[in-house]
């Protein structure tokens, strides 16, 4: 029976050192990551503290389970879409101030805010797609993966995704 | 637009991520020398990737949620120990009274003495009564098996009960006796009550009925809430 208490201890601990090495390793990238997704530092914090939260949950249970980048990258690119469909159905539109307030003064500049703009009029599978390939670095196998889908899927929302964006910047132009 | 536009989608998002084989891309240009979208589309895509590449390499944004989130780990861990020493303890405290009311429970139903009986409510006694035959000239003794069984109450402890004896031929005679009286004051009760009668009936009523257990009649008893009241005669000789 002491046996069993030390070793759901250890197993406790293990979780938390395994979380706390990465968050050291992702902190930043996969809170860029999810402030460039859904356009709101705030929310993307809170995102990113509940992927690594739910990453402690599952360590917790199962220590022994392996866990990737992808995966942080799956469950926040994940959170980050039940966030921005929440928002659409609340029919939440932010002004361009507010757009601009979710970054650095020093990030901010007239093509970023029309990059940001036309992210913003993509629907979040089509944004999800191309954070995934463009921004993250993700092959479409990887990202068809990480979404649960196809790889052709994956680059069919690419493909629209981009033309969306295109004809966005082009009248923004 | 072409209609194999749409067939031709996956196609140019091959392309446009640099996936494409040469296969692949020699089937896209087929499609694209016909397909003014298509070919906008790919010719754009560098550029909307390169604008998205630089919005990454020049964010600077670097917080710092290292603290919060082992903070929340933390929180976690703590209010999970709370929890299980909590639930230990309660559940700890539900055997304490959950024993301590089964062992009470169990020396009020099996281990009751006099001094119990004297403070707590009677339930069920058995007596034996007897009294003198009024009509026989040997006088012969009459007893009287009387089993007396009362349910008073739980709201209503001290609530009296009627005790009534009836003989057959006679007038019932009623005497009261308290709910939580003891054997030896329904003895008394009963043995105030005048007995005569070729049977015997004791009759044990209550007020309101539930205060009396129901109980098997006795031949020739026709009061279903009398209880089991056998006389016996017994010879005097016998008695002594």
């Amino acid at each position: 029976m002491q046996n069993v208490y030390v070793l759901g201890l250890d197993r406790t601990l293990d979780a938390e050192a395994r979380v706390e090495r990465l968050v050291a390793e992702h902190e930043a990238k996969l809170a860029r990551y999810v402030r460039r997704f859904v356009n709101d530092g705030d929310f993307a914090l809170d995102i990113v503290q509940d992927v690594y939260f739910a990453a402690y949950r599952m360590l917790r249970a199962d220590p022994s389970r392996p866990l990737s980048a992808g995966w942080l990258y799956k469950t926040a690119t994940n959170y980050a879409i039940t966030h921005l469909r929440k928002k659409k159905r609340r029919g939440e539109t932010l002004p361009l101030d507010d757009n601009a307030g979710a970054f650095r003064t020093d990030e901010v500049s007239a093509l970023q805010l029309d990059l940001q703009r036309a992210l913003g009029t993509l629907g979040p599978e089509q944004l999800a797609c191309v954070m995934l390939t463009t921004y993250a670095g993700y092959s479409s196998a990887e990202a068809a993966a990480i979404l649960g889908t196809s790889p052709d899927a994956v680059r069919q929302r690419v493909c629209r995704a981009m033309r969306a964006m295109r004809k966005s910047l082009g009248e923004s132009a | 637009m072409n209609r194999d536009h749409d067939a031709f989608e996956a196609l140019a998002g091959a392309v446009m991520l640099g996936e494409a084989t040469d296969a692949e891309r020699a089937r896209f240009d087929a499609h694209a020398a016909t397909c003014d979208e298509c070919r906008a589309d790919v010719a754009c895509a560098p550029v909307l990737t390169r604008a998205v590449l630089r919005a990454r390499a020049t964010e600077t944004w670097r917080p710092s949620i290292a603290n919060l989130v082992l903070d929340r780990i933390r929180g976690t861990r703590k209010s999970r120990f709370r929890f299980t020493v909590g639930a230990l303890g309660w559940a700890v405290a539900i055997s304490i009274v959950f024993n301590l009311a089964l062992a009470s429970g169990l020396s009020m139903r099996f281990g009751s003495t006099p001094a119990d009986e004297a403070s707590s409510s009677v339930t069920a006694m058995t007596l034996d009564l007897e009294s003198p035959a009024p009509h026989a000239v040997s006088a012969p003794i009459v007893r009287h098996h009387v089993r007396v069984a009362l349910s008073p109450r739980r709201e209503h402890p001290h609530r009296s009960a009627s005790i009534a004896a009836r003989a057959k031929g006679s007038d019932a005679e009623a005497a009261t006796a308290a709910a939580d009286t003891s054997a030896d004051d329904v003895r008394h009760v009963l043995a105030g009550i005048d007995l005569d009668g070729s049977d015997g009936t004791k009759h044990v009523a209550d007020e309101p009925r539930d205060l009396c257990s129901p109980a098997p009649a006795a031949p020739g008893v026709s009061d279903a809430s009398t209880v089991d009241a056998s006389p016996s005669c017994v010879p005097p000789e016998a008695k002594r």
